[in-house]
Parts: C-alpha cells; sequence; structure tokens
C-alpha cells in the first residue's frame, strides 16, 4: 500500500515550483547567456566610456607588445597592441559595437521583408502565393557569399552593404516559416470571424494573424542573431565586409594574421570575443525556442 | 523520376542564369563598368578596345545578349593583373579546390556521423554530453579563426604540419578541417537528434526484442533510415556551407584554388577574374547542389511529388 511518509523528500525542480514566486522562475532562465549579452550590450553602447584608448589611436614606439601576463607586456595595454600600436582591448571592445548592431538590423530586415512576404504569400494565396513562394526559392538557391563578394567588389565593402547582404541573405527562412504558419492561423474561427464582419485584409494580418506570429518570430531571429554575427565576421576577415580600420572583430582577426607566430595575440581576442558571443545568443535563442515552440527544433 | 530529373535541371539552370545576370547587373550599378574592367592603370585605346569589345556604349539589353554569349563561351575578359584570359586562372586552380572540397567532406562525416550515431545510442552518457558540449561550441566558432588556431598549434607549435601552400597529404588536413568546421557541428546535432528519433519506432524495438545486438540494431537498422533526412535535408545548407568553408580555408592556408583566387582578385581589384572566379564557383554549387537533389530523390520516393 503506498504511503504519503516518501511524498517530503521528493527532490524539487525549479519547473515544479514554478508559480511560487520570482526566484524558481529565475531559475530556469539561462542567466550566463543572458549575463553575457548584458555585458555585451554595456559594451557596445557605453564603449567609449570602457575602453582605455580610442580603437584607431595609432602608438608607433609601443607596437606589438604582447599582452600583460606575457614577459614584455604591461597592464596598459592588458590584451597587447597591434602593428600600428593600437590596443587591442580598446578594438575588441569597439568592435562589439559593430558586430551587435550589423547582426541586429540585418536580422530586423529580414524579418520584416520575410514576414511581409510570407503574410501575403499565406494569406491571399493562389497567384500571389505561387509567385511569392518561387522567388523565395530562387533566392535561397543562390550562392549568397559569392553575391556578397560581387557586391562588395564593385560597390566596395561597407556597413551598409554587409547590412544588405545578412538581410538578403537571411529573409527567405522568414517567408517560409511566415507563410505556413500563416496558412493554418488563417483557418481558425476568429479570423473566419473577422472576415464575415468585413474587417479588411490589412486589419485581419495586423490584428489577428500577426500577433500570433510574434513567438514564431522570436525563436527565428534569436536562433539567427549568432549566425549573422558570424557571417559578418567572415565577411569582414575576408576583406569583403566592414572597411578597416573600423575595428569590427573579423577585421582585427586579419589583421593579425601576417604576424601569427609572432603577435597571436592580436588574432587570439576577437575570435574569442566572437565565440563567447555567439554561445551566448545560440543559448538564449535554443533556451527561447524550447520554451515558446520545441516542434522548431529541426531549426 | 525523369520528370523529378527534369524539373530539378531546369531549376539548375534558372539558378545558374540568376547568378549570371545579378554578376551582370551588379558590374553596372556604378555606371560605366570600363573602370571595373580595365583597372586603374589602364590606357585609353585599351577603354576604347573593352568598349568595342564587351559593346559597353550600345543599349544594355544588347549588352546583355552579348555577355551571355560569351559567358556561354567561357570568355570571361582579360584579367587586370596577368594580362592573360580570365578562365585561365580558374581553370588552373580548380583541381585543388576540388581536392580541399572531397577531403573535407569525407573527414566532416568520418567524423561527425559515428559520434552522432554514438551519441544517440549512449543517451546521456558523458561522452553524449561531450559530443553535445563540442557541437554547440563548434557552433559558435567561426571557421576562419579556427584555421588560424590550428596552424598556431599544429604548425608553429608542434610543427607537426605545414602552415599552408600545396604539396602533400600533409598540406591538406589542416584546410579541409577548417571547410568542414562550419558544418561538422551541424551534422552531429542532426545525426544525433535523427537517430533519437529512429530510435524510439516500432520496427527498432521488434529488433532489440527479437535478441538482435545493439550493434546490429544501431547501424544496420537505425542508422540507414535516420541517415536520409541527416543528408538530404541538410544537403543545401551543407554545400552553401562547404562553399563559404573553401573560399575561407583556401585564404587562411594560401591553398591555389579557385576560392582564394576569388579573395585575391577582390584584393587586387581584378573584376574579370573575379567574374570568372565567381561564375565558376556558382556552377560548381549549383552542380552539386543538383546531383545531391537527385541523390535524395533517388533515396527517398516519397520526395518525387
Amino acid at each position: 500500500m503506498a504511503t504519503l511518509e516518501g511524498l517530503e523528500n521528493l527532490p524539487s525542480r525549479p519547473e515544479a515550483k514554478a508559480g511560487r514566486g520570482v526566484w524558481p522562475r529565475l531559475a530556469s532562465l539561462p542567466l550566463v547567456p543572458l549575463l553575457v549579452i548584458g555585458v555585451l550590450l554595456v559594451m557596445a553602447l557605453a564603449a567609449p566610456l570602457l575602453a582605455p584608448y580610442p580603437p584607431t589611436e595609432q602608438n608607433l614606439p609601443d607596437r606589438l607588445r604582447p599582452p600583460a601576463w606575457v614577459a614584455g607586456g604591461s597592464l596598459d595595454h592588458p590584451f597587447g597592441t597591434d602593428l600600428f600600436g593600437r590596443d587591442v582591448l580598446s578594438r575588441v571592445v569597439y568592435g562589439a559595437r559593430v558586430s551587435l548592431s550589423v547582426a541586429v538590423i540585418a536580422i530586423l530586415v529580414a524579418g520584416a521583408i520575410g514576414t511581409a512576404v510570407g503574410l501575403v504569400a499565406g494569406y491571399f494565396g493562389g497567384a500571389s502565393e505561387l509567385v511569392l513562394m518561387r522567388i523565395v526559392d530562387a533566392f535561397l538557391a543562390v550562392p549568397a557569399i559569392l553575391v556578397a563578394i560581387v557586391l562588395a567588389s564593385t560597390l566596395g565593402p561597407s556597413f551598409q552593404n554587409v547590412v544588405i547582404v545578412i538581410g538578403v541573405l537571411y529573409w527567405p527562412r522568414y517567408a517560409r516559416q511566415i507563410r505556413a504558419e500563416t496558412l493554418s492561423i488563417k483557418e481558425h474561427d476568429y479570423v473566419k470571424l473577422a472576415r464575415i464582419a468585413g474587417c479588411s485584409p490589412l486589419r485581419i494580418l495586423t490584428t489577428h494573424v500577426l500577433p500570433n506570429l510574434v513567438p514564431s518570430l522570436m525563436v527565428l531571429a534569436s536562433l539567427q542573431v549568432g549566425s549573422a554575427i558570424i557571417l559578418e565576421a567572415t565577411l569582414s576577415f575576408l576583406g569583403v565586409g566592414i572597411p578597416p580600420p573600423e575595428p569590427a572583430w573579423g577585421v582585427i582577426v586579419e589583421d593579425g594574421r601576417g604576424m601569427l607566430a609572432s603577435a597571436w595575440w592580436i588574432s587570439l581576442f576577437p575570435g574569442i570575443a566572437i565565440a563567447v558571443t555567439v554561445l551566448a545568443f545560440n543559448l538564449t535563442g535554443d533556451w527561447i525556442r524550447d520554451r515558446l515552440d520545441p516542434k522548431l527544433r529541426g531549426l | 523520376m525523369v520528370r523529378f530529373l527534369l524539373s530539378r535541371l531546369a531549376q539548375a539552370i534558372v539558378t545558374l542564369w540568376m547568378v549570371v545576370t545579378v554578376v551582370f547587373f551588379l558590374a553596372r550599378l556604378t555606371g560605366d563598368p570600363v573602370a571595373l574592367l580595365a583597372g586603374e592603370h589602364a590606357t585609353a585605346e585599351y577603354e576604347v578596345e573593352l568598349r568595342a569589345r564587351f559593346g559597353l556604349d550600345k543599349p544594355l539589353w544588347q549588352q546583355y545578349v552579348i555577355y551571355l554569349g560569351q559567358v556561354a563561351r567561357g570568355d570571361f575578359g582579360t584579367s587586370i593583373v596577368s594580362g592573360e584570359p580570365a578562365l585561365a586562372q580558374v581553370m588552373e586552380r580548380w583541381p585543388a579546390t576540388l581536392e580541399i572540397g572531397l577531403v573535407g567532406i569525407i573527414i566532416t562525416l568520418v567524423l561527425a556521423l559515428p559520434i552522432g550515431v554514438y551519441a544517440a545510442a549512449h543517451r546521456g552518457s558523458p561522452l553524449d554530453y561531450l559530443a553535445r558540449g563540442f557541437a554547440v561550441f563548434g557552433q559558435a566558432i567561426p571557421g576562419f579563426w579556427v584555421g588560424l588556431i590550428f596552424i598556431l598549434v599544429f604548425a608553429v607549435d608542434l610543427r607537426l604540419l605545414p602552415a599552408g601552400g600545396r604539396g602533400g597529404p600533409q598540406h591538406i588536413i589542416l584546410p579541409a578541417l577548417t571547410t568542414g568546421w562550419f558544418a561538422v557541428a551541424g551534422i552531429m546535432r542532426l545525426t544525433r537528434s535523427s537517430m533519437l528519433e529512429v530510435l524510439g519506432s516500432e520496427y527498432v524495438k521488434l529488433a532489440r526484442a527479437k535478441g538482435l545486438p545493439m550493434h546490429v540494431v544501431v547501424w544496420k537498422h537505425a542508422f540507414r533510415n535516420a541517415a536520409i533526412p541527416v543528408l538530404t535535408f541538410s544537403a543545401l545548407v551543407v554545400v552553401s556551407l562547404f562553399l563559404t568553408g573553401s573560399i575561407v580555408a583556401e585564404t587562411v592556408f594560401s591553398y591555389p584554388g579557385v576560392g582564394s583566387l576569388l579573395i585575391d582578385a577582390v584584393r587586387k581589384r581584378d573584376f574579370p577574374q573575379l567574374q570568372a572566379a565567381v561564375l565558376f564557383l556558382s556552377a560548381l554549387y549549383v552542380l552539386v547542389n543538383l546531383g545531391v537533389d537527385l541523390l535524395y530523390g533517388y533515396l527517398d520516393p516519397r520526395v518525387r511529388s
């Protein structure tokens, strides 16, 4: 016969206590990744206050100094200096600005375009759906990095070109996902009733359909920020992204490439910054996805 | 099957045509493409020659037709840097790119598939956590940086492998690893989750109930079914990751393939060379995608609808 005695000894989990107070809820948040993202945001916003030196200030007598803990280094330049005497730590801190802003803006642009296309294709169907989805397929088929390289060589590498390239690369995924969801949402009763009541399509889309898409949009966006950051860094490293002397992380890594054996710190630290940033965003994105819609695990 | 083949082929041709067209328009975005095609130190006579050759003083649509004809003939103009036909360098260097690509794919699959399968079969074990941790980290680290770390560790510190250039097998390992880097973590995760799904299905339970040894169940029954979604769903993504990966790896390791030629051409502002490299790589990309698509259609008849 079952007794009630053992029940006090059950291990408690944060989920089991959910709904009772703030702390158990907090425990299920991905604290470390969020903390990292918070630090990055602060770094990006307050870079002039945090960085010890301006990122492009050259100081030739002090060039190629190793990090503080290596012989020859000093606490003046904790991460060392590069070929022109620029402080690596300052450049990495300022780099957060560039990398984060490019990724966020590009994902927003991609999300906006993709959502608009997906909504129209899903809701109106018919010819517009056919045409739009074919365009989506076409964009997905073209090798984006090659187009990025051609664009950079004709228009010159620049911040806005990188945003355009990333936006162009990522919008089709939004379009596909949004269209699929719109297709199912538009069959819900409240949408049908709104149509009968005479609401214009625009009103239906903005008031009824769009709010239901927000979870998916959040999941997609958070999962893609990480890869957008890596793409921007890769483009900058190759010379077709953010142009030097702007301290984008990819640019700094490229700076140090010629001196890898002798001045390894120039390439090392921005790379670590990229990895930590992307890891934080990916883990947060995974957590958001698990919370909001585990069905999207395939993404 | 034939209809499937034809429709995929048609799609591939359309994609190629689109890339060709995009390149055409991008070259003319800033107005007069002569500057792009001739370079900074060109003489006036050379510019006149180029105008005649590419029909640059004719209306746009005529230029386009001339351009299409040239592309079909393999005439991508003359490289500003070398003075030779732009296609020549590409033709010399493509075997190198293929080398790294193929070895990269092999290494990637050899690493990612078994670990993914093992992690799924031994779910919750230390190796599973290790594999998943590695996959999560791996997707956060950019490939170009990994390549540089490889050089630091294997070439500079340990002096085991060369830091770049082309030669014997020891020259291929690190670039191939770097090329596949972007894809390894993703494939491993996908293999693991696909295997986990399959391992929960009825016929696997039957196989185990029959008393078959674990490794037979895992490899002969589960893996074959799990492999299809892995190898094919991720195909488009993996191929584009490999494209990016080989451009990056060739640049980092100074491997003389078409990818590094491309980046070189950008740096030296050699647009004809750039054009040739871009169009070659696009053709390769489209071709490989087509191949994978057809393979998918062959392996899984449900796709042919």
